[in-house]
């Protein structure tokens, strides 16, 4: 019975003009981490550039995105702008935009007053689909898709005006090339 | 009757004149043909290339405030600054009020035309990576910028530009240093205080000189709503202070205007206890001041503020030929032509002493001055006009046309000597110390708290407020980028403070510089250096990078928002000269450093400098006119009155006008350019004294004329003591003494002297 309620509540919730009663499946969690696999597809490449490595959100430090392969690099993205790590421990401001880089930490959050103060907010077969409000986004991000499943954030598609998607599956077992391993 | 009806004609065409002036006037205003400046460094002279300069560096600081919110809880700066930003842009006031310091650029546009040029830019990581001939640090670059989730940037450059080097050189240009992030908003920590800043772009029609300081009142009202004791609001901005000074001006303008009318139409009342005299003394001086206003309209484009309040000097001498001519009636009765007959010669050698005085102000190259001779002129040759035509022949009602005897003084004042000597010892006291002041911050008149609220934002934000500028000449464009390539490098080398150096560099490199960055990147792709990031490209990418490129990005491809950031390259006598805006102090060690390191001049133009300077020269170019207008008070005063007695005469407004300096500089411990100004209104004064004296004697009505002129612009100039503007102080100081004291010598002046050869 309640499963059969949840997805109701759920669909009907994201029906309603205002958000505030959903909850998504991560949210409230003090720290959410894992791996991830990014793939770019830019018409600019020959070919997708894949890059691997480890993610950790908490509300308190912002997003962490350390790629392991090809390179190592290591992002810290919080409401400040992006960091990156340099060779000596410091961070280096890469931007401060904090438009864009803001745009990932209310879907890592899962806070659904944070996702529609930057978000157009509907469903889809597989999740949300979000349009950013902020012309100043929308005008490179089209949309980001959320694939959800009922425990977690499995993907997240991000579509750019320009035609260039970028797929990032969070969690080894999520993508496709580890799961005909 | 003939004369009643030759009274009524020339009342009449007087009257047409003067009506034919205002309406001329009237059409010349509603046409919109007069416009006025009260910018008081916009009347010196600091020679054509500095004046071009002075423009070109203030342009992109003319409509730009800043105002800084602090507040202990910092979502509460937040809330107020996005309401005043939304209320400001609301009012039409502002074009742009934002919390970032570049909310104008399109950085799409800015990606498409940088992108065009992919291998031009280099940021200045890859800069020293070039240098040291290390390719791993645009592929550490690619790769790190490709890794991110989400980046704009590298969205918006990667198709034209695939090497990401573009996606790097904005990566820079958006980084800022001093600002820090927080939830879309830009602060900066000071004392364990965040201020958030609110970055204003006010409309040109916002801040002109009618409307600036409406525009700075709704502002500070809407701030003052929102202003708590706990809330810290600092502005900063040209615009506040120009509003302050022109508020100041106006209500000192209104007050001390309003009550010298007053009291000039009082002691008229009270002097000849009868309103038609009020009403000759009024249509004089309307008519004077109608007359130099329009002819001043007629000759300048722009109008001077300043130069309306010294051209007021105009009160104190017209006033003058119309008690003489009022007096003169009342006590002999004397009427038309026979009235004509016996002032004319007085008010002819006076006024034309006056006039020719203030007509040699017209030599000196100084557009103030230049306006003061023509409205002085223009009004007292009216005034001349109206007092020989309508005072004249004014048709008055009370007095039969008798001659009643002509009153003597009483008595004879003693004391001609002691005030001599007194005065002599004054001028002997200065002298030892005498100090003329011409550094333009004693003129400043912006209130404390403006003065303060500049320092206290230029502490929190780390620079100065307002730059320093230091230009260089080239024989073209890409020379000035080439020497402000060279000036940052070796600025770089002197300091490590981190002080902004802006210039239009920034984001045009030279076309020597966009050169040696293609020629070093193409370079590596063919030896295989970029092999990581080709591998990644389409043969077609990887071609068109490889296809040499002859097109360089010029300074005329950059979209007005960038533009209008930086002093504009000028063309001055077949050179072009550039500015940059150091935020940082200058001294001359830094300078000298500065120039050992560079193989071409750079000047450093140091605007304080350079306008006391100009106010040095204007001082010197008054002082030549104060001689040679005593030279020529001398020859006319020879001329009319022989070589002894024009001696002797001549001497009375010059010894006045030594000594009102000289008690000037008692009093201020200094003398600056607006005491000498006051000098020429003395020595007309003085002049017109003297002359009715001697071509009148030392009678009742003459004396009394002379007090009550006396009295008049002792009135009208002595209320300018208590102005807060310093150089409106120093002229009003100046009058009073030097009225006084041509009072008391011409009061007291022996007849003996005013006995005249003939």
């Amino acid at each position: 019975m309640r499963h059969f309620f949840s997805p109701l509540l759920f669909l009907f919730t994201l029906h309603c003009p205002i958000l505030h009663g959903f909850e998504l499946p991560w949210a409230n969690q003090k720290h959410i981490q894992g791996n991830f696999i990014q793939e770019k597809h830019l018409a600019a490449l020959s070919r997708p550039f894949v890059t691997q490595g480890k993610y950790h959100y908490s509300p308190e430090t912002g997003l962490v995105w350390n790629t392991l392969k090809p390179v190592n690099n290591f992002l810290l993205i919080n409401q400040d702008g992006v960091s990156e790590k340099q060779a000596d421990g410091s961070f280096k401001m890469l931007t401060t935009d904090a438009n864009f880089s803001a745009m990932l930490l209310p879907v890592f959050s899962g806070d659904p007053q944070k996702l529609t103060q930057y978000f157009k907010i509907s469903e889809n077969s597989k999740g949300l689909t979000l349009d950013p409000i902020a012309p100043k986004v929308s005008s490179v991000m089209q949309t980001l898709d959320l694939v959800i499943t009922e425990q977690a954030l499995q993907q997240i598609i991000l579509h750019e005006s320009n035609g260039n998607v970028t797929n990032i599956y969070l969690e080894a077992n999520t993508h496709p090339k580890e799961k005909g391993q | 009757m003939i004369a009643f009806s030759n009274n009524r004609l020339i009342i009449t065409l007087w009257v047409i004149l003067t009506s034919l002036m205002a309406s001329a006037l009237v059409y010349k205003s509603a046409s919109g043909g007069i416009t006025f400046d009260a910018n008081i460094l916009n009347v010196l002279d600091l020679g054509d290339e500095m004046n071009d300069l002075t423009k070109a560096a203030a342009e992109p600081f003319k409509t730009k405030g800043l105002l800084l919110i602090q507040h202990q809880e910092h979502q509460e700066s937040k809330t107020t600054l996005t309401k005043i930003a939304e209320q400001l842009l609301a009012t039409g006031l502002v074009q742009t009020a934002s919390s970032e310091p570049s909310k104008d650029f399109d950085v799409n546009e800015l990606a498409n035309i940088y992108s065009s040029y992919p291998l031009a830019f280099l940021s200045q990581a890859a800069t020293k990576a070039k240098n040291n001939n290390d390719y791993s640090h645009i592929v550490d670059n690619y790769m790190g910028l490709m890794s991110a989730p989400s980046n704009p940037l590298v969205s918006l450059t990667i198709n034209k530009a695939p090497l990401l080097n573009v996606a790097d050189w904005f990566a820079d240009k958006s980084s800022i240093n001093r600002w820090q992030q927080d939830q879309g908003f830009t602060y900066i920590e000071h004392e364990n205080k965040r201020y958030y800043p609110l970055f204003l772009n006010f409309n040109q029609a916002a801040i002109q000189l009618d409307t600036v300081v409406a525009t700075i009142a709704q502002l500070d009202k809407l701030v003052a709503h929102y202003q708590t004791p706990n809330m810290e609001i600092l502005s900063s901005g040209l615009m506040f202070h120009s509003a302050a000074i022109t508020s100041q001006a106006s209500f000192e303008t209104q007050l001390f205007g309003g009550i010298s009318i007053v009291g000039v139409l009082l002691l008229t009342l009270v002097s000849f206890r009868s309103i038609q005299p009020l009403i000759c003394i009024s249509l004089l001086l309307g008519s004077a001041s109608l007359s130099g206003m329009l002819a001043l309209t007629l000759v300048f484009d722009n109008i001077h503020i300043l130069s309306l309040v010294f051209a007021v000097s105009l009160i104190g001498v017209a006033v003058d030929y119309g008690y003489h001519t009022l007096l003169t009636a009342k006590y002999t009765g004397f009427r038309n032509k026979q009235l004509r007959g016996y002032i004319a010669p007085a008010i002819f050698v006076s006024g034309g002493t006056t006039i020719i005085s203030y007509l040699l102000l017209l030599l000196l190259p100084i557009p103030l001055l230049q306006q003061v001779a023509v409205f002085i002129v223009a009004g007292l040759a009216f005034t001349i006009i109206t007092a020989l035509t309508l005072i004249v022949h004014w048709p008055w009602q009370s007095k039969p046309e008798t001659h009643p005897p002509i009153h003597e003084l009483e008595f004879q004042p003693q004391g001609f000597k002691v005030i001599l000597a007194g005065l002599i010892l004054c001028c002997l006291a200065a002298a030892p110390t005498w100090f003329f002041q011409d550094n333009i911050n004693a003129f400043n008149s912006s209130p404390a708290h403006l003065v303060n609220n500049e320092k206290r934002v230029s502490q929190i934000i780390g620079n100065q407020q307002y730059p320093r500028f230091i230009y260089t000449k080239g024989d073209n464009q890409q020379q000035i980028l080439q020497h402000f390539e060279q000036i940052r490098l070796a600025i770089n080398k002197i300091n490590d403070e981190g002080f902004e150096l802006l210039g239009i560099d920034q984001w045009v490199p030279s076309i020597n510089t966009q050169q040696a960055n293609i020629k070093w990147l193409q370079l590596g792709l063919a030896q295989g250096k970029l092999t990581p990031i080709t591998d990644f490209m389409t043969t077609e990418s990887v071609s068109n990078l490889n296809a040499s490129s002859d097109s360089f990005m010029t300074i005329e491809q950059l979209p007005q928002a960038i533009l209008k950031l930086y002093p504009a390259i000028t063309a001055k006598e077949g050179n072009q000269v550039g500015i940059l805006s150091y935020m940082g102090p200058i001294d001359p060690k830094f300078l000298q450093t500065l120039q050992q390191q560079l193989d071409f001049p750079v000047h450093y133009f140091d605007q304080p400098t350079k306008y006391s300077e100009a106010l040095a020269k204007l001082r010197e170019y008054l002082l030549l006119f104060l001689m040679l207008a005593a030279g020529a008070l001398l020859l006319l005063m020879t001329l009319r009155y022989g070589y002894l007695q024009g001696l002797k005469l001549a001497v009375i407004p010059i010894v006045t006008a030594l000594s009102s300096l000289a008690l000037s500089h008692l009093l201020l411990g200094y003398v600056t350019l607006f005491n000498l100004l006051a000098c020429i209104l003395i020595i007309a004064l003085a002049v017109d004294y003297v002359v009715f004296l001697i071509e009148h004697g030392k009678q009742q009505h003459v004396i009394k004329a002379i007090s009550l002129s006396a009295a008049t612009s002792g009135i009208a100039f002595g209320m300018f003591v208590f102005s807060s503007t310093p150089a409106i102080l120093q002229f009003g100081l100046t009058i009073l003494i030097g009225v006084i004291i041509a009072w008391s010598l011409c009061f007291t002046l022996p007849t003996t002297i005013l006995k005249r050869n003939q």
